[in-house]
């Protein structure tokens, strides 16, 4: 990844943005040009439902180079209320507390950080929701 | 159509091959390979190597080693489709046998890893899933197999002892295997306790990293008699893809590629799932291991480690899998690792196995993936 790519796709990555098929209404988180359940290539921008239950995860221990710093750190596959499936790092939760079936919320954060002058990546992680 | 046969293999042990770079590993394999064949006129060199560029900084493969082995102005090709590029090249050189183009190609993987650091090598691995997902999430191969564990672990109410206990029994038909990375036996308790990765994936659920080349020589069957070589056949092709992304399918616990490659080869070669007398399934995780049990209808859904636990799957099982140990013992060095496994249905089919027999065993599948079930590869071979 280069801080291009990363520039491209800033606004899906800070606003929780997603695809929306027009057709038939599936999501994708990260977008998608074609829909894959129907088939049509009308797809729209659409801001996710930022809450959701964990259904899945992992807490990293031997992370790749770039994510060494941050490690560990648990990474959840997450269903959101309107049904759409994401992956996403969890934050401000204690490893030992992450059940499946929990609630959590998207949340504005500093992803990582990389190269000689420090490029910083933004985007969403999620936290639990607290009741 | 032609009939593609394998008339001969070649492969180096994994391991750290620390006086080897990437081209003269493959040319130990594939000299063995083709003095086992006699030397016939290669036709085309297909390479499967997945990490070259990344790793070694060495592309175009297929010239760099059509040239070192002397066949100068021959046809030759890296191909890479991740930890299937092995099995892929070896389908690509069946196909052009079958077409009638080629009478003899030479085709297989190689792969150096060990000149990297092992976070080097994990980040390059990464590459076989979506890289924008990978990178902002700080995901890892192993992370999302541990996604996968943990669900299936939850669903079917599964301890992880039974699919960790594929490791064991990986270990287990490895110790007699020349060319295995790991050649010796494990206990369960051993495999619980490692040091976890990405939980609950710990260091015996994962294949491990090692360099490593393997080759066949390929023929239409008419001229491997002709020349009155000793051959099997290459009976089943199948190849195929999934939604790249495991939390866009239906149900990330079933590969439908895997499925249909499956399918689509066992109808190419007239056969039935009944008729496999034994599996080398690719299992670079416990779980994706188990899964492909299930989704090659081996098991039922839910009970891919319940059988492997109960050992159906063990040498003397129902239906062996894995049986020079699998990506987990014999070594996982990703771009030859399908090339590895079609050499090992050679040598059971053939009867050069030692300690490792199937007896009476017919037909072989060998089963091979890149990334999480994103592209797989299955080939029948036929005695």
């Amino acid at each position: 990844m280069t801080e291009i790519s990363d520039w491209r796709k800033r606004i899906e990555r800070y606003r929780f943005q997603g695809s929306e098929c027009v057709k038939c209404g599936a999501r994708y988180y990260p977008s998608r040009i074609k829909c894959i359940k129907c088939g049509s290539e009308e797809m729209r921008d659409v801001e996710l439902p930022r809450r959701g239950r964990v259904v899945s995860y992992t807490v990293i221990y031997n992370p790749p180079k770039k994510f060494s710093k941050y490690a560990p750190y648990a990474v959840a596959l997450i269903e959101l209320v309107d049904g759409t499936r994401v992956l996403g790092q969890l934050t401000d939760v204690d490893f030992d507390k992450i059940r499946v079936g929990m609630e959590v919320e998207a949340t504005f954060r500093k992803l990582y950080e990389y190269g000689e002058d420090g490029h910083i990546v933004y985007g969403t992680k999620f936290r639990p929701v607290v009741s | 159509m032609a009939t593609p046969v394998i008339v001969g293999y070649g492969l180096t042990k994994i391991g750290e091959h620390w006086r080897k770079d990437l081209v003269s590993l493959g040319y130990d394999a594939a000299r063995e390979a083709l003095s086992k064949a006699k030397n016939p006129d290669i036709d085309a060199i297909y390479v499967g190597n997945m990490l070259g560029m990344a790793l070694d900084l060495q592309g175009n493969l297929g010239g760099y080693l059509a040239d070192e082995l002397g066949y100068r102005g021959v046809p030759a090709l890296r191909i890479e489709a991740s930890g299937a590029s092995g099995a892929y090249s070896i389908a690509e050189a069946a196909m052009a046998i079958k077409s009638g183009l080629y009478d003899f190609v030479l085709a297989g993987g190689v792969e150096k890893m060990s000149d990297s650091l092992p976070s080097e090598v994990y980040y390059a691995l990464n590459f076989s899933e979506d890289m924008y997902i990978m990178n902002s999430t700080g995901l890892t191969n192993a992370g999302l197999n541990a996604i996968l564990m943990r669900l299936y672990m939850e669903r079917y109410n599964v301890a992880k002892e039974k699919i960790t206990y594929l490791a064991v029994q990986d270990h287990e038909n490895a110790q007699y295997a020349p060319h295995a990375q790991f050649r010796r036996p494990i206990t369960l308790e051993l495999a619980m306790s490692s040091i976890t990765l990405a939980d609950p994936i710990n260091l015996f659920d994962a294949s491990p990293i090692g360099d490593g080349a393997a080759f066949v020589v390929m023929a239409s069957r008419e001229k491997a008699e002709d020349l009155g070589l000793d051959y099997v056949e290459v009976s089943g092709i199948g190849i195929s893809t999934n939604v790249y992304s495991i939390v866009e399918r239906d149900d990330p616990l079933w590969f439908t590629a895997s499925n249909k490659a499956f399918s689509s080869a066992l109808e190419m070669a007239g056969a039935s799932k009944d008729d496999v007398d034994f599996l080398e399934i690719h299992d670079e995780y416990t779980i994706m291991g188990v899964l492909a049990l299930e989704s090659l209808g081996f098991s039922s859904k839910g009970f891919g480690a319940e059988d492997v636990w109960s050992r159906k799957y063990s040498l003397k099982g129902e239906t062996p899998i894995n049986t020079f140990g699998g990506l987990k013992a014999r070594g996982n060095p990703v771009g030859a690792t399908g090339a590895y496994q079609v050499c090992e249905a050679f040598m059971q089919l053939t009867g050069e196995t030692g300690e490792n027999k199937v007896e009476n065993a017919k037909i072989g599948v060998v089963h091979s993936m890149g990334g999480v079930d994103n592209t797989s590869v299955v080939l029948v071979l036929r005695r």
